[in-house]
């Protein structure tokens, strides 16, 4: 199956459905392959009944502008590009408003697949490969 | 709760807006369709604050701006 976006301009956008004890909330992603691990927006998990601050890890964060840390927690599942996780870590970390996005879809979800970005036709696969 | 609007009313009626869509009806592609609104907001921080009191079971959370002219995302 393949997944659109919009290749002229802007972050490559994907939806994404992130679960926890409260429900669950389908969010909007930048698929970064720049981003060894997948973030999301602080108050979302707050939303789902995550308490992220209640984490006791912390785990280092290289940014453009510096080391932070961020709370990483456990989503009991999380689904994107047709693909479901179970006992997912997501690191909890708001990213800047102008950036229209809830967090980043990152290696960690797409590892042991095929990611082909297709920039002519705007589209996404995440296949198993060969 | 509010009522149920399109996709494509919510753009038209929260421009450049957070917005908290309830019982969101979605397609296979997660892309949503449309749900009831229950809270919209301009600025990220206060959207952030205010949902917290919301507490519907299945909600999606939409921007409905477009990327700033002139910026660039390195994240």
């Amino acid at each position: 199956m393949r997944w659109a976006f919009d290749p002229r301009q802007g972050l490559i956008v994907v939806r994404a459905e992130v679960f926890g004890p409260a429900g669950s909330a389908v969010v909007s992603l930048a698929l970064d392959t720049g981003a060894t691990g997948t973030m999301v927006n602080h108050s979302r998990l707050m939303q789902l009944g995550y308490d992220p601050s209640a984490v006791p890890e912390r785990v280092q964060i290289a940014t453009g502008s510096g080391i932070e840390f961020a709370p990483r927690l456990v989503v009991s599942r999380f689904a994107s590009l047709g693909r479901v996780r179970t006992a997912f870590p997501v690191l909890c970390h708001t990213l800047p408003p102008a950036t229209g996005v809830d967090g980043l879809l990152g290696l960690d979800f797409l590892r042991g697949h095929q990611l082909l970005i297709d920039f002519r036709a705007g589209s996404i696969a995440l296949d198993d490969g060969p | 709760m509010g009522e149920t609007l399109t996709m494509a009313e919510i753009e038209a009626q929260f421009s450049a807006e957070w917005v908290l869509v309830a019982d969101p009806r979605t397609d296979d592609a997660l892309e949503l369709l449309g749900g009831h609104v229950l809270y919209h907001s301009r600025d990220r921080d206060e959207f952030d604050r205010k949902v917290l009191e919301f507490h519907p079971r299945r909600f999606a959370v939409v921007f409905t701006g477009r990327p700033q002219a002139g910026m660039e995302f390195v994240l």
